[in-house]
């Protein structure tokens, strides 16, 4: 949390700096206000947030997530990949190097695709986080919206690549970049 | 907001039960707490940033990049702009919560959201760590009308509510 935090505390400072020079000593205190007000807002429901995803993280093993995912294919592999994406519960240094443990398994690429796309919009150990931070209506919104993303990306992925593995994929690009 | 809290109170004591049943559920309340410590900092940061980005942005520059009125400007400026958001959602949600106080449009704000959670920049260097250029951008390729069409489906919600 080291880096991400040095970056926000510069842009922060950057911002209030900018602040300053914009409206002087009012709008830096509307500023503060504005963050304030939305903290103490929110606390209650961050709290409540992290109770949920620290349980969710517990309930839901990477292991159990192998086991499914290699059972399906074909629309029903789309539909089972974007749900179990969308329950697994890691940061992108832990989900990359899952799937990346599952190439050479001959996964089709559209599954593959289904379940990256149903961790990124649905992502449920993310959505707490979304309801108490942004707003809980446009959270549902967003949902919502997004709910057939990750099948439309399986059913696009499939229309055009047919049942081409994720290593067919990559070995084309590890052949191009070795002059193949 | 209420409800909300009640809702993810009520989940998280069900899996609290759940988990207990294999003993697991310590070790959720232990994770719950080094998380939350662990990304507090963060969270404080953002919210200082977010407050500031709500004071700053001009109301002339959100009427017409950013709000209803911007229509697809504003789900274009949604879709380049949540993809530039390089950080975790604990810093990137008040930020995208900021905009959508200071008057953004539906499709400005779910073009974000979505954009962020599909080609944020933060993502990126593990995805072509792991599997290479090519499968980053068929990917991209493939999400990115994807993305601009929740965007515009939320416009269009919009502009029917209001």
């Amino acid at each position: 949390m080291k880096g991400p935090l040095t970056t926000m505390t510069g842009a922060t400072a950057l911002v209030i700096i900018m602040a300053y020079f914009q409206g002087g000593t009012p709008l830096l205190l509307e500023g503060f206000r504005n963050a304030y007000h939305t903290m103490v807002r929110a606390i209650p429901l961050i709290l409540a947030a992290f109770l949920l995803i620290g349980q969710v993280q517990q309930l839901i093993s990477t292991q159990l997530i192998n086991r499914l995912i290699l059972r399906f294919s074909g629309w029903r592999g789309i539909a089972y990949g974007s749900a179990l994406g969308g329950i697994f519960p890691a940061p992108p240094y832990v989900y990359y190097p899952f799937m990346a443990s599952l190439r050479g398994k001959g996964i089709p690429l559209y599954l593959f695709l289904s379940f990256l796309s149903g961790k990124q919009v649905y992502d449920l150990a993310r959505f707490p986080m979304e309801v108490s931070l942004i707003s809980p209506s446009i959270a549902c919104l967003r949902l919502a919206l997004t709910l057939p993303l990750p099948l439309s990306m399986g059913l696009l992925t499939r229309c055009f690549f047919g049942e081409a593995s994720l290593d067919d994929i990559c070995t084309q690009h590890k052949g191009k970049e070795a002059g193949v | 907001m209420t409800s909300s809290i009640l809702i993810f109170l009520g989940l998280g004591l069900l899996f609290v039960i759940l988990n207990a049943r294999s003993g697991r559920h310590g070790r959720g309340l232990n994770d719950s707490r080094t998380m939350l410590w662990g990304v507090l900092p963060v969270i404080v940061v953002a919210f200082v940033l977010a407050g500031m980005v709500e004071a700053l942005i001009p109301e002339q520059f959100v009427r017409q990049w950013l709000a209803r009125e911007a229509g697809m400007r504003g789900v274009l400026f949604g879709t380049v702009g949540g993809s530039l958001l390089a950080m975790g959602p604990y810093a990137s949600f008040p930020i995208i919560a900021s905009i959508w106080s200071a008057g953004a449009g539906w499709g400005t704000v779910i073009s974000l959201i979505t954009a962020w959670a599909l080609f944020g920049l933060n993502k990126m260097p593990f995805e072509i760590g792991f599997f290479g250029l090519r499968f980053t951008l068929i990917r991209v390729g493939l999400c990115l009308p994807l993305c601009m069409g929740a965007g515009a489906l939320a416009h269009l919600l919009d502009l029917v509510v209001s």
